[in-house]
């Protein structure tokens, strides 16, 4: 045991691979939050009057809420007053016309994270709406896009171009009051991204957006929002990496997706931010509220993650299944190493007739972490023929690590079917000894184990990250064996 | 009553009846827990482990003491025991209980026991049932008027019957009682406690029971709630277990308008194993809430529960078990199953299976279905000419006794499934098959 332990410290010394700085004047507010800043983001942006109303409001609200504390993650508290609510990387001259505009520095730190975003755009036939920081500087594959009738733009822009969507759908699935984050959010979002898919469209590529925190004490406000028209079908990837820093950074996103009649939206999400080092100093604070409602007959949202990022999770992607025979998923891998803390579920509100809902949740802890899976699984009078099956296991490595599971089932139908299951152990002894008694080395024995653990969540991911999720994986829990 | 309604007038009305109690030797830390549960409050819905059962109606609503009465019933367990002992509203009667048949077991009122060492049995109550969540035990603590002392030194055969009674005529009457076993090392008992009564008022009835296992010790503890539909019943049982013993528990939830069953077991050596199975019957407008929580304490320590839970009518069953590993032991092993049957659209069942994991190397599992009878099964029966409803009754039934087959007295599984069927539809023709 000891001399694993020694490897153990040895190889999970590896550093962040991402850990780096961009130089870029930041055109940035001062720290602190009041009316006032609100205001200034919404007239930075020459937003519409109704969006700032609505800000305001959720900025009112926001102040008379307390932060929760349900759940099982411990953090210094958090001073809001600290943050800086708006920061934009300076455009050279104006904003890019095209991707051969857009700052040299930038495209290096995508360089640098092995996306080199127009070649690999190009190859792999994604469409890339990157998010540096908080304003959306490249976009390409538009023309494509837009013949198939897809608007597929940054919030900024969808504010600016399609008004009445936005004041349409925005806030109709996680209302500006709906808890702390939501509201913070609403009331001072930065951007993000916006896709709207016409009814009977089939998106003809995979829509991604890359994720990079980059200006100092800048916490960042993504608001996404995706709406899949009667029979329309999306894929979305959302993956990111942040440079290194030890400062903790306030991540506070909203995604909304609204799925019609006959509409398909998935959306996976790979999240490797800065995940503090091996003594817990440092790492980003993700609070995310993501929240998905099947408005029509026969829609499914699909939410796949894996996340191996951030100091602290805080995330529960939820179906609300409100048309008849609707269908939500839910697929996570979610590893802890180090002193990090997830703490990430799902929730599935049946309220149509026949919906199905599917829970796969890999929980993997090592070091001293704490991994927490919390679902809610909600059947009402109205769901007759509900059906939910819900699979949550967590893996072990390390003695002072911990992993929890707080599952609530409530079912108010008789006609309704509902399962869950649950196990907790380590990583298995014998499983070990038969890799490396056929000459595998431990750490490859790991790897080897944690993938086939994880297996009925990857096969669920979009090919492109199928592969980067994999690799991912094996840096973040490299020689966890304990 | 004023015609604004006191939204804190049961917990004046406890504080009343705490300043109201003559002294004893006890009150020093009977003091303590009262503060701590002033200080907390009655649970609301915002408590976590409260979600499922709102207590705004009761917290409205003052209680005043049971007086001393005489039971006017019996328990339809009494077959399996030679002398059951009965406690009326909290009091032992005869108000010395003696039960000299079996030299390994020694009974005295809790009253007698505060008299006689009122420091040891002050230490002996300071629990680990008494959390947040869990403050009626507190509450308990504070106002228990008396109770049974239970002592166990060697291996008693005979089931020793307790027959808890609330017997009173007021619908504002609270019964503060509670019962301490102590099973010596090596020693093994088998303790049925029932409690039934309530008369048709709305009697509050605030039950504590501590069981403590020695190294090697075993018991079987069974736990019957058969009180009126109008009894709102909190009912707080404490196990704590040195190492190899081994407790088997049962509890059976088949009246009560409210019923809240809180089992807080701590597995404190190595070897200790714990099997708790719950039958949680809702049936009209009864809500049971069920709330198990098991810590693993020591390495080598072993838990299982099981939980049937039926919900009919209006009714309501809550599920809730946690099971907590702490950080530095190794080899725990947990299991945790609750199934569930919902017949009625205007039922529900909530179930929170929930494990908390600080130390790696364990083996914990827990499995939660809700759902309705299994359609092959009843295929099964329908294609050999049984009607279906009686195929229905038959696998409700089924569905639930399962869960009994672990009882080693007969005579107690025996009557416990009269009193099941009763409570079930088609009770004559389950009757007719038996």
């Amino acid at each position: 045991m000891s001399s694993k332990a020694t490897d153990v410290e040895t190889l999970l010394s590896r550093k962040y691979q991402h850990g780096f700085v961009t130089d870029i004047e930041s055109d940035s507010l001062p720290p602190g939050l009041d009316e006032s800043v609100v205001t200034a983001i919404s007239r930075k942006k020459n937003e519409p009057q109704f969006l700032l109303d609505w800000r305001l409001k959720a900025f009112r609200h926001w102040l008379t809420l307390r932060e929760p504390t349900w759940a099982t993650v411990h953090h210094p508290p958090i001073d809001y007053q600290a943050i800086s609510y708006f920061s934009a990387p300076r455009p050279p001259t104006d904003a890019p016309k095209s991707i051969d505009e857009v700052d040299p520095k930038l495209l290096a730190t995508y360089e640098k994270l092995g996306i080199p975003l127009h070649e690999r755009a190009r190859l792999a036939g994604v469409a890339v709406d990157a998010v540096f920081d908080s304003v959306s500087v490249a976009t390409t594959f538009k023309d494509k896009l837009a013949k198939a009738g897809v608007i597929f733009c940054s919030f900024s822009d969808a504010v600016r171009d399609h008004p009445e969507l936005i004041e349409r759908y925005l806030g109709t699935v996680v209302p500006p009051a709906d808890n702390f984050f939501a509201a913070l959010n609403s009331a001072v979002f930065s951007d993000g991204s916006f896709v709207y898919v016409p009814a009977g469209v089939r998106c003809p590529m995979e829509l991604s957006t890359y994720f990079r925190i980059n200006a100092a004490k800048t916490g960042q406000f993504e608001r996404t929002l995706i709406i899949a028209a009667e029979g329309a079908t999306v894929s979305y990837l959302e993956g990111c990496t942040a440079p290194m820093r030890d400062e903790n950074q306030l991540h506070a996103a909203v995604v909304e997706l609204v799925a019609l009649d006959d509409a398909k939206i998935k959306y996976s999400t790979v999240q490797n931010w800065y995940p503090g080092d091996e003594n817990g100093v440092g790492g980003i604070y993700n609070f995310v509220t993501k929240r998905g409602e099947c408005r029509g007959r026969n829609a499914k949202i699909s939410w796949t993650q894996v996340e191996t990022g951030s100091a602290i999770t805080w995330k529960y992607p939820s179906c609300v299944l409100k048309g008849d025979g609707s269908v939500g998923e839910f697929y996570s891998v979610a590893v802890a190493n180090n002193y990090q803390q997830a703490d990430t579920g799902t929730k599935m509100i049946h309220i149509g007739r026949d919906t199905k809902s599917t829970i796969v949740s890999k929980g993997i802890s090592a070091g001293h972490a704490v991994n927490t899976y919390r679902g809610l699984v909600k059947v009402l009078p109205s769901a007759t023929g509900a059906r939910n099956f819900t699979q949550c296991d967590s893996l072990l490595m390390g003695s002072q690590c911990a992993a929890h599971t707080f599952p609530i089932v409530e079912v108010r139908n008789p006609d309704a079917t509902v399962e869950h299951e649950a196990s907790t152990s380590k990583i298995g002894e014998d499983q070990l000894f038969y890799c490396l008694q056929r000459g595998v080395s431990a750490e490859d024995a790991v790897n080897m184990i944690v993938s086939g653990f994880c297996k009925a969540v990857f096969k669920e991911l979009p090919m492109e990250f199928a592969v980067e999720a994999q690799n991912l994986l094996s840096v973040s829990l490299e020689g966890a064996v304990g | 009553m004023s015609a604004a309604r006191d939204k804190d007038a049961a917990l004046r009305s406890f504080e009343a009846a705490w300043h109201a109690r003559p002294g004893d030797g006890i009150a020093a830390t009977r003091a303590e827990a009262m503060r701590r549960f002033l200080a907390l409050g009655l649970p609301s819905p915002r408590d976590e482990s409260w979600r499922h059962t709102n207590l705004r109606a009761l917290a409205g609503r003052p209680f005043a003491d049971a007086e001393p009465a005489t039971p006017m019933r019996a328990s339809w367990l009494a077959g399996i025991c030679a002398a059951p002992i009965a406690i009326v509203n909290g009091r032992p009667l005869p108000a010395a209980p003696a039960r000299t048949d079996d030299p390994a077991l020694s009974i005295e009122s809790l009253r007698a026991s505060i008299d006689r060492d009122p420091a040891s049995l002050a230490a002996r109550l300071g629990s680990i049932g008494e959390t947040e969540s869990e403050r009626w035990a507190l509450l308990n603590r504070a106002l228990f008027v008396d109770g049974l002392h239970v002592r166990v030194t060697g291996r008693v055969a005979a089931p020793l019957l307790i027959v808890h009674s609330a017997e009173t005529a007021r619908d504002d009457a609270a019964v503060h009682s509670r019962v301490i076993v102590d099973v010596a090392a090596g020693a093994q008992a088998t303790i049925v406690e029932h409690h039934l009564g309530g008369d048709g008022h709305a009697t509050l009835v605030n039950h504590t029971t501590q069981l403590h296992l020695a190294p090697g010790a075993s018991a079987e503890h069974y736990r019957v709630f058969s009180s009126d539909a109008h009894t709102t019943h909190f009912d707080a049982l404490e196990i704590t277990q040195a190492a190899d013993s081994r407790c088997r528990q049962f509890t059976i939830a088949l009246g009560g308008a409210l019923l809240r069953a809180n089992l807080s077991g701590r597995l404190d050596a190595a070897g200790a194993e714990h099997d708790s199975y719950s039958l949680l019957v809702g049936h009209g407008a009864r809500q049971v809430d069920c709330v198990n929580a098991i810590v693993h304490a020591a390495s080598r320590t072993t838990s299982r529960q099981t939980a049937r839970a039926l919900a009919a009518g209006t009714s309501r069953v809550v599920f809730n078990s946690r099971v907590r590993v702490e950080a530095g032991t190794a080899g725990a092993q947990s299991n945790q199953s609750c199934r569930g049957l919902l017949l009625s659209p205007t039922a529900e069942i909530d179930t929170r299976p929930q494990l908390e994991i600080l130390a790696d190397d364990v083996k914990c599992a827990h499995g939660a279905t809700t759902g309705r009878l299994d359609p092959n099964m009843l295929f099964y029966l329908l294609a050999r000419g049984i009607d279906r409803a009686a195929a229905q009754t038959l696998l409700i039934y089924a569905f639930l006794d399962d869960l009994l087959t672990g009882m080693s007295i007969p005579g107690a599984r025996h009557a416990i499934e009269e009193a099941l069927i009763a409570e079930l539809p088609g009770a004559d023709l389950l009757r007719a098959y038996r």
